[in-house]
Parts: structure tokens; C-alpha cells; sequence
């Protein structure tokens, strides 16, 4: 849980985004969005388990319900 | 040191987003929760370390436990409150954060309630006495 999930998710986003761009170029524009929709659910589940890690944690700390 | 690190934390999460915001604005948002949630878990474990104090303070003024396991809720509350309100605020819903402020205020006071009765209790208390 360090600082490398942010250099991932913006990897992730920029690499998305490279994609994007040749695959509009080369007018495939579904596969561009199908692409863009892929990426977006990586970075989603990878913040969500960072979500549900520090709701677990001030769960456990606060001990609370 | 710790404080270095959150504020670089900040830093590259605000830099990242930007990055990202001009062409996907969805996957900026996401690196915004994500430095969030990284700034509260840092400062969660900062925070964790004076709970010893809380539990000192109990038992040398008799206060019994449960009035500071209520302080601790409440502290838990404002905590996550305050995380979601940012994030719903960055995502743009104004008044949905405003919400969310608002009904973290009011379970704030549903939970603070046994300490007022204990209050009352205690002046009532008094009272007799004099």
C-alpha cells in the first residue's frame, strides 16, 4: 500500500489512452471505446480494493461495528 | 518524515490527475480517490498511535468506557464522512456532499445522545445534592 498504485493506475491510463488514439486513427472506433471501458474497469477494481482496505482498517482501529 | 511523504503523495496524485484529465477525466478521477485513500491510510496509522492516550485518560479520571468509545465513533464518522464528501464534491455533486455532511452530522448526534443523558444525569445529581 505505497505509492506505486498511483504510478499503476496513471501507467494504466496513459497506456489506455495511447490505444485510444492509434485505434481511432485507424478508424476501428467500437474497439476504441470497448478498449477505453477495459481500462477503466482495471483502475476501478484497483481503487476499490484500496477503498474497502481503509474501510477495513478504520473498521479495525475505531473498532466500530 | 511522515508528513514529507503524505505531502508528496498529494503532490503526485494531483500531478497524475492532471496528466490524465485532459483525456480520460474518468481515469484522473480515479487516481484522485486513489491518493485519498492512501493520505487518510497514512494518517489513519498516525492517528492510531494516541488511542493508547484515550484509554490512559479513562482510567486515571474514571470517565467509564463507553463515553470514549463514543468520542472514538464519533472521530471514525467525521473521518469517513469527510472522505466521501471530498470525493463526491470532486466528482462535482455539490449538494450530494453537502448531503452526506449533513447526515454525518446527524448520526453524530444520535450517537453523542448517551453522553448528554449522562450529563443531565449528572447535574440531576447534583442538584440533589446541594
Amino acid at each position: 500500500m505505497e505509492i506505486d498504485v498511483i504510478f499503476k493506475i496513471a501507467a494504466v491510463g496513459l497506456i489506455v489512452t495511447i490505444i485510444c488514439q492509434i485505434l481511432k486513427k485507424s478508424d476501428r472506433d467500437d474497439i476504441a471505446t470497448i478498449v477505453s471501458l477495459a481500462g477503466l474497469v482495471i483502475v476501478l477494481t484497483v481503487v476499490l480494493d484500496m477503498v474497502v482496505d481503509l474501510f477495513d482498517s478504520v473498521r479495525s482501529i475505531f473498532d466500530l461495528f | 518524515m511522515e508528513l514529507a511523504r503524505i505531502i508528496g503523495i498529494g503532490l503526485v496524485t494531483a500531478v497524475a490527475a492532471l496528466l490524465l484529465r485532459s483525456t480520460k477525466p474518468e481515469i484522473a478521477f480515479a487516481v484522485t480517490i486513489a491518493g485519498g485513500v492512501l493520505i487518510l491510510l497514512f494518517s489513519l496509522d498516525i492517528l492510531a498511535e494516541t488511542f493508547g492516550i484515550f484509554g490512559q485518560i479513562g482510567e486515571q479520571t474514571g470517565i467509564d468506557l463507553t463515553l470514549i468509545k463514543i468520542i472514538l465513533k464519533i472521530i471514525a464518522i467525521g473521518y469517513l464522512v469527510e472522505f466521501a464528501a471530498g470525493i463526491v464534491e470532486d466528482f462535482g455533486a455539490k449538494n450530494i456532499a453537502d448531503k452526506l455532511v449533513f447526515a454525518g452530522k446527524i448520526i453524530i448526534f444520535t450517537v453523542a445522545l448517551p453522553i448528554i443523558q449522562t450529563l443531565v444525569a449528572l447535574v440531576g445529581s447534583f442538584l440533589e445534592l446541594v
